[in-house]
């Protein structure tokens, strides 16, 4: 292993290769459920699709994630495995969520482990954390394997409250270790992206709130560590006021302006991440061909999740279209 | 016919299950009246929750369709466990006309199942509308329950109101009618058996003064 992101990037340069080109998903819109497994059949997911149907392909895609993005901290050292496993750790957020609705739910150990996802945290972890009486012994276990979350989960968890309030302090504490990280690894891509990414999931958050006609104390619901979404503008868009979007208007987040309704901004954010972290396609050195990298990747198994679903229910294509693209 | 003992007590008896036979009859047409007229109330009712069943589902479906394309399907399964799917259920019997009818009470959880944060937005989506669904489905199961008893019920009293009607007053009538034949028939035969032994000691009384 080594601690170089110009390993990395050589490695993921070999694995850009693998990305279905956009004239797949022109065509898989159009087809029937055999023949998008027939089409998926000519490209990488061909060797993980063991099955005809809907859970094969499912399937497939997961495996080949796992095996495309999921070996990726596991081929470096030091920064760039941090950056990396930064970009990854969303699945151990829920990972340790899930055990720990689990818990409050008196679930059995088993019927944890068949919900839990691939994750960066060792196995050893996982079992000692599904294990543990509660969530004090979750802490402990998650401080032994050192992981760049750990002590931010524990700060949330050793925290007293009600199992919703500990979720959405974790769910703070992980994107403020995500800051902390991209700050401490000194990549001006990854804390532009990120910055970006918090932006996003604040706009999502206000929305969510707003639709839930949400009546409390917004503020706890806020991630610090955006660029362009304070804390006032989140309120605001929390308690409705969904014409503060324009606040917007002159920033990177300008395609967000004219939003107005959650599973719009959604799409829209979408297409704007993504075309941030494609800008980091183009980096020599650093996190940001990971990054694209592994974004595009996650993109691209949720749009041929989209186009199987699509067809293995017979919908129309209007149905899907415009979630398929960005124009 | 049950054999019968053709007396004045029993016709007596009879003239009273005749009277209390129709004011059966009475009543029964009104509980019938009224339960008709609840049960197309409740048609209305039933349709439209049968209607809004259908588009929950339909939302429902649609969103978790996009929920697990976009968040994928073991993130989804991930998401959902540990969450309750109710707080509670009770049910409780609402009387109807005499008819017991079965009402679910479920106490659903308040607010969002998750972190707003950190869950993908068509997740959120996915479990409100299958929260709706379940609603829905709760609606549906209490609407067509009251409306299948009531519709039970009315074939019930209208088979009721036809036997009393069609078996049980026709009956009594006829035991009745045979009643008033027979005790005819007894005060011909006494009036006659009179004048005969008054015929009898007339006679009688002429030939003994005759001697």
């Amino acid at each position: 292993m080594t601690d170089d992101f110009g390993y990395l990037n050589a490695r993921v340069r070999a694995r850009r290769a693998e990305l279905l080109p956009e004239g797949f998903f022109q065509e898989g819109l159009n087809l029937k459920f055999a023949d998008l497994l027939s089409a998926l059949g000519d490209t990488p997911y061909a060797e993980s699709l063991s099955g005809e149907d809907l859970g094969a392909v499912d399937q497939a895609v997961a495996r080949h994630l796992n095996q495309s993005v999921g070996g990726l901290p596991g081929l470096v050292a030091g920064a760039a495995r941090d950056a990396v496993l930064a970009l990854l750790s969303r699945a151990d957020l829920i990972n340790i969520k899930t055990i720990m609705r689990a818990k409050e739910a008196g679930l059995a150990a088993e019927q944890v482990k068949d919900h839990l996802l691939g994750g960066t945290l060792p196995q050893a972890v996982i079992e000692a954390m599904i294990e543990a009486p509660d969530a004090a012994g979750m802490v402990q276990a998650l401080l032994l394997p050192g992981h760049p979350l750990s002590a931010a989960l524990k700060e949330a968890l050793q925290t007293s409250g009600d199992a919703a309030q500990v979720e959405v302090r974790l769910d703070r504490a992980y994107y403020k270790k995500l800051r902390d990280l991209a700050r401490k690894l000194g990549d001006d891509f990854l804390q532009e992206y990120l910055a970006i990414e918090i932006d996003g999931v604040n706009l999502s958050t206000a929305f969510k709130l707003a639709q839930a006609q949400y009546s409390g104390e917004a503020e706890g619901y806020f991630v610090a560590g955006g660029r362009y979404v304070g804390a006032q503008l989140f309120a605001r868009l929390a308690a409705g006021e969904s014409e503060a979007m324009e606040e917007l208007a002159d920033t990177p987040l300008a395609s967000l302006a004219q939003v107005r309704e959650l599973g719009e901004l959604e799409r829209a954010l979408r297409c704007l991440l993504l075309q941030r972290a494609a800008k980091g396609s183009f980096a020599a050195d650093g996190a940001g061909l990971v990054t694209s990298f592994i974004r595009a990747k996650e993109w691209e198994a949720a749009r041929i999740r989209l186009l199987a679903r699509r067809s293995f229910y017979n919908l129309p294509q209007a149905a899907v279209e415009r979630e398929v693209f960005c124009s | 016919m049950e054999q019968i003992s053709p007396t004045r007590m029993t016709l007596l008896q009879k003239r009273s299950q005749l009277q209390l036979a129709s004011k059966g009859v009475d009543l029964l047409k009104k509980k019938r009246d009224a339960l008709v007229g609840e049960f197309f109330a409740l048609v209305q009712e039933t349709l439209e929750a049968r209607k809004s069943l259908e588009s929950a589902a339909k939302d429902a479906y649609f969103a978790l369709f996009l929920a697990k394309a976009f968040d994928g399907p073991e993130v989804v399964d991930a998401q959902a466990v540990g969450i309750p799917a109710v707080k509670s259920v009770s049910a409780e019997v609402e009387n109807v006309w005499g008819t017991k009818v079965p009402k679910l009470n479920v106490d659903w959880p308040a607010g969002a199942a998750a972190s707003p944060i950190a869950t993908g937005g068509q997740t959120l989506k996915a479990q409100e509308a299958f929260r709706r669904f379940a609603k829905a489905l709760v609606e549906v199961a209490n609407t067509e329950t009251r409306l299948r008893r009531i519709g039970e019920e009315i074939k019930k009293t209208t088979r009721r109101v036809n036997a009393l009607e069609q078996v049980v007053i026709p009956g009594v009538l006829h035991q009745m009618r045979f009643i008033k034949l027979v005790l005819e028939q007894r005060e011909r035969e006494d009036t006659f058996r009179l004048k005969r032994i008054k015929a009898k000691s007339e006679k009688e009384e002429k030939q003994a003064a005759t001697v």
